[in-house]
C-alpha cells in the first residue's frame, strides 16, 4: 500500500501545527506540486495514445 | 509487404493468429517488456547497482566503477559499427574491456582471476530479481505449444545469448523456446532488420512463415515487416502507463526525503503483486506486509548496516543474541540474510532479570518500577515483577502498616515504604531469593556464552533497555563482562538514564533522545509492534537445572494471560508470515536500489502515522481483536482498544482526555467520526501535549 504524497502532506500539518516540525515525512508543497503536475501532464499528452496514433497511421 | 498490426493484448494476438496457424511455422517473441516486466522503470538501475557491488569488493568508487564501463561499451559499440555491424556490444567482451578499463593499481592480483565471474553472476542475479513472466504471455507460449509451433526468443540486449537463456532458465521460461537470437551474439539489432534477416537465414525459412510479437512499434514491427516478417506491436496500455509512473517515481526518488522511500517501496509493492497478487490473504497478513513489514525491514537493514559500520571501524560484534520474546522475529529475519556475525536467541525477560538484579536487596528507585503499571496491586506487584515470595513478605508488611498487601500504592514516596524496604529482616529475603535467581541467570549467560566474548549486541524491540539495563547492573563487576551494545527497533528510555560504561543503546526506527516528534510513532503503539515481532511461545518467568544445563521455565500455559495470547497465536502468526514475505522483496529491491535505511526512514515514518493515527475501519476491527500481554511478572491482559468516541463523549471532554490516555490505542477510538478529522484533530492536540 503505497501512499500518496497529498496524504503524508496532510498527516505532516498535524507536526506543523504543533511543534512546527513537520518536515520529517513531508513530501514539500513544491516536490508535491512538481509530482502532481507532472501525473497530468502524464495523463494529458498519454505518450501511450499518441505512439498508438503513430501505429495506426503508419498502418493504415 | 505483410500487415502493419496494433494489438492490445495476448488474448488478441491469439484471436488473431487462430485463423492464420496454417502458414505459420515460428512464432518470434521479444523478450523484455514483452514478455518480461520489469518491476523497476529504468534497466540502467541494474547496472547501477552492478557498478555499486563491483564498487565494494574492490574498494573503489562507484563512480569510477560506472564511468569505465559506459566507457568500455560506447568502446565496443564503435567498434562494431566500424567492422560494418550494428551499433552493438557482447557481455562477455564488455566485461574484459571494462576490467581494462578500471585502473589496475586498485585492482588487486587475487580479484583478477575471480572477478569477471563475480561480476557475471551479480549481474545474472540482479537481472533476475528485477524480472517477472508475465501471466498473459506465458498463457499465450502454452497455446503456441500446444499448437506444436515452435517458438523462439529475439531480443536487442547487451547479455550474449548464453546468459539471456541463463535468465530465462531462472524465470522458469526457457524450455519454450528452441532458440535464442539476440542481437549482442551476432552484433546485429532487430532496430536495422538484420537480425530478423539472420534468423531466417539460420532457420532456412520463408519469411512469411513467421510472426514476430513485441513491444516496440519500430524494432518490433515496422522493421520485421520490412524483412517480410509478419509484425505484431503488443500496445499493452496499462503497462505502459505503469513504466511511465515508475520513471516519474524514480526521477523524484533523487530529491530525497519521503520521495527515496516511496519510489523504493513502490517497486517492493509491484514485485509482491506480481508475485503474489492472485493470492487471497488474510487481513493480518496484509496487515504484517504492508504495514509492519516496512517498518520491520527497515530495522533490519539498519541494524545490517550498523553491524558492517562496527566491522569497518575495527570494532567487530561477535556475537549477536536476540532477546526473547520480542527478538523472535528479528531473529528469523536475520537467518535468512547472509550475515556473518554470530547469532543466538536468548530466553532472557525483563521477569528473570529484576530478579536476578535484588540479589544485593531491593532499592526504592527498583520497587516503583512495578507501580508504573496502570493496574498495580502495591506490593504484590513489587513482588511479581522481582520474583519474591509473597507469603514471606506478607506478615513483614503488616507490621509496618500495610493492610491490604495488594492495595495500589499511588504515593511513590510513601513512609510505610520506605520503612518496609529498610527493613533488614525484608532485605534478607529479597538477598536470599535474588541471589538464587541471579546464580541461575549467570550460568544460563555462561552457557550461551555471553561472557566469553569482548563485544556483544543485544537485539530487541525496545523500549527502556530494561534488560540491557539490569544485565549491567547484576554482572558488570565481572571482568569478562563484555562491551554491550543494544540495537531497539524503538528506543524510548523512559525509566533509566545511566547504562553504565561500554553499555550502549541505540533505536533504530526511532530512539527519543534524538528528539525528533515525527519519528516517535512507534511509541503511539507500543503493543502492535510487540505483537508482530513476538515469540509463540510463552514469557520465561525462571531457570532450572536440567541434566546438567540451564533451561528456562516458561509462564503456565493455564495462567489467564497465556490463555489469551494462545488465543490470538494464529493471528500473530498470519501477521509474521506478511511481514516475512516483504522482506524477501524488501531484500531484493534494497540490492537492486542500494538505499540505505536512513534514506527509507522518512517514507517509513509516515506509513506508521496512517497506520497507528489515521486506521481504517478493517484494521480497527480487526486488531482490536489482539489482546496484549506483558513480561513484567503481572498476569493481566491488555485490550487493545475500548469502547469508540461517540458525540456525546465530545460534551464531556476531561473525561473523555482521561479516557484516551488510559487507552492503549487512543486513534482507534475515533473509528466512528467521518474522515479521520477527529484523528488528526485528537492527533495537533497529543503533540501539544507531548512537546509541554
Amino acid at each position: 500500500m503505497v501512499l500518496s504524497p497529498v496524504k503524508l502532506f496532510v498527516y505532516a500539518l498535524a507536526f506543523r501545527f504543533s511543534s512546527g516540525r513537520g518536515r520529517c515525512f513531508s513530501p514539500g508543497i513544491k516536490a508535491m506540486t512538481i509530482w502532481y503536475a507532472t501525473r497530468l501532464r502524464l495523463f494529458l499528452l498519454d505518450r501511450a495514445a499518441v505512439k498508438w496514433w503513430r501505429g495506426w497511421f503508419e498502418s493504415a | 509487404m505483410p500487415e502493419k498490426l496494433i494489438v492490445r493484448d495476448w488474448r488478441h494476438v491469439r484471436v488473431w493468429l487462430e485463423p492464420r496457424l496454417q502458414g505459420v511455422r515460428l512464432v518470434s517473441l521479444d523478450v523484455f517488456d514483452t514478455v518480461l516486466g520489469r518491476y523497476v522503470g529504468d534497466p540502467l538501475e541494474v547496472q547501477r547497482a552492478v557498478c555499486r557491488a563491483v564498487s565494494q569488493r574492490i574498494g573503489m568508487d562507484a563512480e569510477t566503477v560506472w564511468r569505465a564501463r559506459q566507457q568500455a561499451e560506447q568502446a565496443l559499440r564503435a567498434e562494431a559499427v566500424q567492422a560494418g555491424f550494428d551499433h552493438e556490444c557482447r557481455y562477455s567482451e564488455l566485461l574484459t574491456r571494462w576490467l581494462e578499463c578500471l585502473p589496475s593499481t586498485v585492482l588487486r592480483e587475487q580479484e583478477r582471476g575471480a572477478l569477471p565471474r563475480f561480476i557475471r553472476q551479480t549481474e545474472l542475479a540482479l537481472e533476475a530479481a528485477t524480472l517477472y513472466v508475465k501471466p498473459d504471455a506465458q498463457v499465450f507460449m502454452d497455446w503456441v505449444r500446444e499448437q506444436n509451433l515452435e517458438i523462439i526468443a529475439m531480443s536487442d540486449m547487451y547479455l550474449d545469448g548464453d546468459m539471456l537463456c541463463e535468465l530465462l532458465r531462472r524465470l522458469g521460461i526457457v524450455d519454450y523456446f528452441t532458440f535464442v537470437y539476440v542481437s549482442a551474439d551476432f552484433k546485429l539489432g532487430k532496430y536495422s532488420g538484420r537480425l530478423f534477416e539472420k534468423m531466417l537465414q539460420v532457420k532456412g525459412l520463408d519469411s512469411q512463415q513467421v510472426v514476430h510479437i513485441g513491444d516496440n512499434p519500430i524494432s518490433d514491427r515496422r522493421m520485421a515487416c520490412r524483412t517480410g516478417v509478419q509484425g505484431v506491436w503488443l500496445y499493452e496500455k496499462a503497462d505502459l502507463r505503469r513504466r511511465e509512473r515508475q520513471v516519474l517515481s524514480a526521477r523524484m526518488a533523487q530529491r530525497g526525503g519521503i520521495w527515496a522511500g516511496r519510489h523504493f517501496f513502490e517497486c517492493v509493492q509491484t514485485r509482491s503483486q506480481q508475485q503474489d497478487g492472485l493470492n487471497p490473504r488474510d487481513f493480518f497478513f496484509r496487515y504484517g506486509r504492508d504495514v509492519l513489514g516496512p517498518a520491520f525491514s527497515v530495522f533490519m537493514q539498519g541494524l545490517q548496516e550498523r553491524l558492517q559500520q562496527q566491522a569497518d571501524a575495527g570494532k567487530p560484534l561477535e556475537k549477536l543474541l536476540f532477546v526473547a520474546r520480542d527478538g523472535f522475529l528479528f531473529e528469523r529475519l536475520y537467518r535468512t540474510t547472509d550475515a556473518t556475525v554470530p547469532a543466538e536467541y536468548v530466553y532472557l525477560s525483563r521477569r528473570v532479570i529484576t530478579a536476578a538484579s535484588t540479589a544485593d536487596g531491593l532499592s526504592h528507585a527498583q520497587a516503583i518500577v512495578a507501580f508504573y503499571n496502570p493496574k498495580q496491586q502495591g506490593l504484590a506487584s513489587v513482588c511479581k515483577v522481582y520474583g519474591l515470595p509473597e507469603a514471606a513478605l506478607q506478615p513483614l508488611a503488616q507490621q509496618h502498616g500495610f493492610e491490604d498487601f495488594s492495595a495500589p500504592i499511588h504515593d511513590w514516596e510513601d513512609v510505610r515504604l520506605h520503612h518496609f524496604l529498610q527493613d533488614e529482616a525484608v532485605q534478607a529475603i529479597i538477598r536470599a531469593e535474588g541471589k538464587q535467581h541471579r546464580d541461575l541467570l549467570q550460568r544460563y549467560l555462561e552457557q550461551v556464552g555471553f561472557f566469553a566474548h569482548q563485544r556483544v549486541a543485544l537485539v530487541d524491540i525496545g523500549w527502556n533497555g530494561t534488560v540491557q539495563k539490569f544485565l549491567k547492573q547484576a554482572f558488570g563487576m565481572r571482568k569478562d563482562f563484555p562491551q554491550l551494545q543494544g540495537y531497539y527497533f524503538a528506543f524510548v528510555p523512559k525509566l533509566y538514564a545511566d547504562f553504565g560504561d561500554d553499555n550502549t543503546c541505540e533505536g533504530i526506527v526511532h530512539d527519543s533522545r534524538r528528539g525528533n516528534a515525527c519519528e516517535r510513532i512507534p511509541a503511539e503503539f507500543e503493543e502492535i509492534f510487540e505483537q508482530g515481532a513476538r515469540s509463540h511461545e510463552a514469557t520465561t518467568i525462571a531457570y532450572r537445572e536440567q541434566d546438567g544445563r540451564i533451561v528456562p521455565v516458561l509462564k503456565s500455559a493455564q495462567a489467564p494471560d497465556r490463555q489469551a495470547e494462545l488465543a490470538c497465536n494464529p493471528l500473530v502468526a498470519q501477521m509474521q508470515l506478511g511481514i516475512a514475505h516483504h522482506w524477501g522483496h524488501f531484500r531484493a529491491v534494497q540490492q537492486l536500489t542500494g538505499y540505505s535505511s536512513q534514506q527509507l526512514l522518512p517514507y517509513v515514518h509516515g506509513v506508521l502515522e496512517r497506520a497507528v493515527v489515521y486506521p481504517t475501519t478493517e484494521e480497527t476491527c480487526e486488531l482490536t481483536k489482539l489482546v496484549h500481554t506483558e513480561d513484567f511478572g503481572h498476569d493481566h491482559v491488555l485490550a487493545l482498544a475500548n469502547q469508540a468516541v461517540g458525540w456525546g463523549d465530545l460534551l464531556r471532554p476531561r473525561r473523555l482526555w482521561q479516557r484516551l490516555e488510559l487507552s492503549a490505542w487512543r486513534y482507534a477510538l475515533f473509528e466512528r467520526m467521518p474522515l479521520g478529522i477527529a484523528n488528526f484533530v485528537f492527533r495537533i492536540a497529543y503533540l501539544h501535549t507531548v512537546k509541554k
